[in-house]
């Protein structure tokens, strides 16, 4: 995988973080509705400085869908956090990949180490009580 | 409209490590350090620490997250520990923390991507508090 082909995928992941923090937020409440509007923000920051990296490459960052479907409906709180704790495990193989694709010491393996961080500690908070069965290497393929 | 899957599909890549393919295939490559080699080494005493750390505190379960770092770091055998063995953490917790930072400087730095991902993923593990 080239640096341009792990922006683009990263990107994508952020458009589906984006669309669906946003489906989930509208499910949950209090803290859970705060961390989910807080996270979406994040995703929102990150996909706007991934597209500046790939323009600042000569690339086109790709254009979010119209709308993405979740691998499961959302229908609740219950089903929101599965959704929530999915999108950051899709975060955490995009970081992985960026890191790998990278250079030493470049803005995109810096972006990709802090990112994978940020995603392995908000994946343990969706995963609640489950957190102890997070993998060890969060990110690793297979 | 169609309507793309949030999910999730990620890469089918990096299981394989064609760049140690290329290397073990080269004749006569004249050996050089692995410039990785060091950062590597204080991971894995980092890790050995956390699992003596642990198992002396009877988190065998913590333990046993720490033995896949440690093998993701090429220590095909991490338990029991090679003498000499480091001195068990007193406090494993505080080392997982503190590990943190030095941890996603490695990763930074690291020559191989593979190296830099696996070291990122050990730091954000420790993130994680784990």
């Amino acid at each position: 995988m080239t640096v341009d082909e792990a922006l683009q995928a990263a990107l994508g992941v952020e458009h589906q973080a984006v669309y669906g923090y946003g489906l989930a937020a509208a499910h949950v409440a209090g803290r859970q509705y705060s961390a989910a509007l807080t996270a979406l923000a994040d995703a929102e920051a990150r996909r706007d400085r991934l597209a500046d990296l790939l323009r600042r490459r000569g690339r086109v960052p790709a254009a979010a869908a119209p709308a993405y479907l979740p691998p499961a409906p959302v229908t609740g709180a219950t089903s929101a956090l599965a959704l929530c704790l999915s999108l950051e495990h899709a975060a955490e193989g995009a970081a992985w990949d960026l890191i790998a694709a990278s250079s030493p010491n470049d803005e995109v393996r810096t972006l990709g180490v802090h990112w994978l961080g940020v995603a392995a500690v908000r994946a343990a908070k969706w995963a609640g009580a489950s957190a102890s069965a997070e993998p060890a290497l969060p990110g690793r393929p297979g | 409209m169609r309507v793309p899957p949030v999910t999730v599909s990620r890469r089918a890549l990096l299981l394989a490590t064609p760049v140690l393919a290329v290397a073990a295939c080269r004749d006569r490559a004249p050996s050089r350090p692995d410039p990785d080699a060091a950062a590597i080494a204080a991971a894995r005493d980092t890790e050995r620490r956390l699992i003596d750390g642990y198992d002396a505190a009877g988190a065998a379960g913590v333990a046993d997250v720490h033995r896949a770092h440690l093998v993701a770091l090429g220590d095909a055998t991490p338990s029991p520990s090679p003498a000499p063995a480091p001195a068990p953490a007193s406090d494993p917790q505080l080392l997982v923390r503190s590990s943190v930072a030095a941890l996603q400087r490695a990763a930074i730095g690291a020559h191989s991507g593979q190296v830099a991902a696996t070291l990122a993923s050990i730091a954000a593990s420790h993130s994680a508090g784990r």
